[in-house]
């Protein structure tokens, strides 16, 4: 049996205009992992203005879904797959 | 990556009066860079990634360290865009947010006059685009801008301006009325809660003019957001369904933004305010809070994004459009694409004046002070004339 060590996987913003490949993701690391070292090369936000915490789900196009933050990468994600980062926001 | 060689800081004084102190800024300098980037391909020039260099840009006058702005320069171009330069202006925020510290520390009144200059020092190289130590590489990926090419006249033809917009670096948006008119009853029915939706479209360049305009063609209400009296939840089911609504479309749309409502009329029905003070009052006549300034700068950040405010007023809806102008986020105006099928006279535009394009007065040489807009639901006193 083979099993991947890592694997690469490709995310974007919710507007799709912004887009990062994560190489090297350890499989027995968590989605919430992965998600807090796509942010900065998404340029995105990881708090408000405030200074309040920014939640954000990942969306896992090949099976239309919400990642939880503590998946494991290796039971989550196929190489290559795609997320999209979704922010929960406040408009005032 | 941004790269910046200086630190960059305000320096407050009273007209004619003694120096009340300085603040250092941490810049964003990400919305600078999209606007000079954006700006470069209006002008005809090729898409590049909005990588780039700060430069401080010194007062004429005064020389360095004072500043009369800053410029950008990006990378990655062969021939390079000419640099964009930025006005002190671009600090706006940071001069309210200092001038408050200021009246907090007795050192200015409410209502006191004050100036601030820009200043620049320089330090070691800085990226803005410092990350952690990870277990795994992570790298932006550049994907071109979907703009389809078509000439820009016959929409100009078709549309009626609303508003006014700085003509001198915004870019035409074009906008129907029948996504108002869907808006607007979204925002009846909800009553006194706010609710919202994205805006669909496309850019269009006319490499004729040359220049790029952002064409809305409809708007999706935000299912699954949770509309309250006083704020709006975009949650990730939200985005999900406008995801799944883009593709059932088939339109090959782009987000070109977001719309929201403030139900103002609901606000402040408690209180005893005569007519004529509901009339003035702010509240009824549009704004854009800091939490929707907060979530336009984190989740459209790109240059062309758009906000749509809706008042629900007690005179009725009227409508305020917002976007990016030289990395600040603004009011501005739009062309309103008509109806045909519509009799009913235009939307109304919030304010029977004009709509304020330039850079805030506020932020020119002597502004007073005035506390950012934290709660919508504070009576607020009208803005003097």
């Amino acid at each position: 049996m083979v099993q991947l060590a890592s694997l690469s996987v490709t995310a974007s913003d919710v507007t799709g205009q912004k887009h990062a490949r994560a190489r090297n993701v350890p499989v027995d690391g968590s989605i919430g992992e992965l998600v807090d070292g796509l942010l900065p090369r998404l340029r995105l936000n990881s708090l408000d203005r405030s200074g309040q915490p920014v939640h954000y789900d990942a969306r896992l196009q090949r099976e239309e879904r919400h990642l939880h933050r503590t998946e494991r990468v290796g039971d989550a994600l196929l190489p290559d797959d795609h997320l999209v980062l979704h922010p929960r926001v406040v408009a005032g | 990556m941004i790269v910046c060689h200086h630190r960059f800081l305000l320096l407050f004084q009273q007209p004619e009066g003694p120096v009340l102190g300085q603040l250092p800024l941490a810049p964003n300098w990400e919305p600078a860079v999209e606007w000079a980037a954006f700006a470069a391909l209006r002008a005809g020039g090729r898409e590049t990634p909005p990588h780039g260099r700060v430069v401080p840009v010194a007062d004429p006058r005064l020389g360095l360290p004072y500043l009369s702005g800053f410029r950008v320069e990006l990378d990655g171009a062969d021939p390079a865009p000419p640099p964009c330069e930025f006005p002190v202006t671009y600090f706006a925020r940071d001069a309210r947010r200092g001038s408050a510290a200021l009246v907090a520390a007795k050192k200015l009144r409410d209502g006191d006059t004050f100036s601030y200059r820009l200043l620049a020092v320089e330090q070691p190289e800085e990226s803005s685009a410092q990350s952690a130590a990870l277990a795994f590489e992570v790298g932006e990926e550049t994907r071109p801008l979907a703009v389809t090419n078509a000439p820009l006249p016959p929409l100009f033809a078709a549309t009626m301006p609303m508003g006014e917009t700085d003509g001198s670096s915004a870019y035409p948006v074009f906008l129907p009325q029948a996504v108002l008119t869907e808006a607007q009853a979204l925002v009846e029915a909800a009553g006194a809660r706010e609710v919202g939706g994205l805006l669909l479209g496309h850019l269009q360049r006319d490499p004729a003019l040359p220049d790029i305009g952002a064409v809305v063609t409809a708007q999706i209400p935000a299912r699954h957001a949770v509309g309250e009296a006083e704020k709006l939840t975009f949650t990730p089911e939200t985005w999900a369904a406008v995801e799944a609504a883009i593709r059932l479309r088939r339109s090959r749309e782009i987000i070109l933004g977001w719309w929201h409502s403030h139900p103002a009329r609901f606000w402040c029905q408690d209180k005893a305010c005569s007519p004529a003070t509901r009339r003035a009052c702010s509240l009824q006549r549009g704004f854009f809070s800091s939490d929707d300034l907060s979530l336009h700068e984190n989740v459209f950040a790109k240059a062309f994004h758009l906000a749509l405010v809706v008042t629900y007023a007690d005179e009725g809806c009227h409508h305020a459009l917002y976007g990016w102008n030289q990395g600040v986020v603004q009011r501005r105006g739009f062309r309103l694409l008509p109806d045909p099928t519509d009799a009913r006279p235009p939307p109304t535009v919030a304010g029977s004046a004009p709509l304020p394009t330039s850079p805030p007065a506020e932020a020119a040489a002597a502004p007073t002070h005035t506390p950012i807009r934290e709660s919508p639901a504070t009576c607020q006193p009208a803005d003097p004339p």
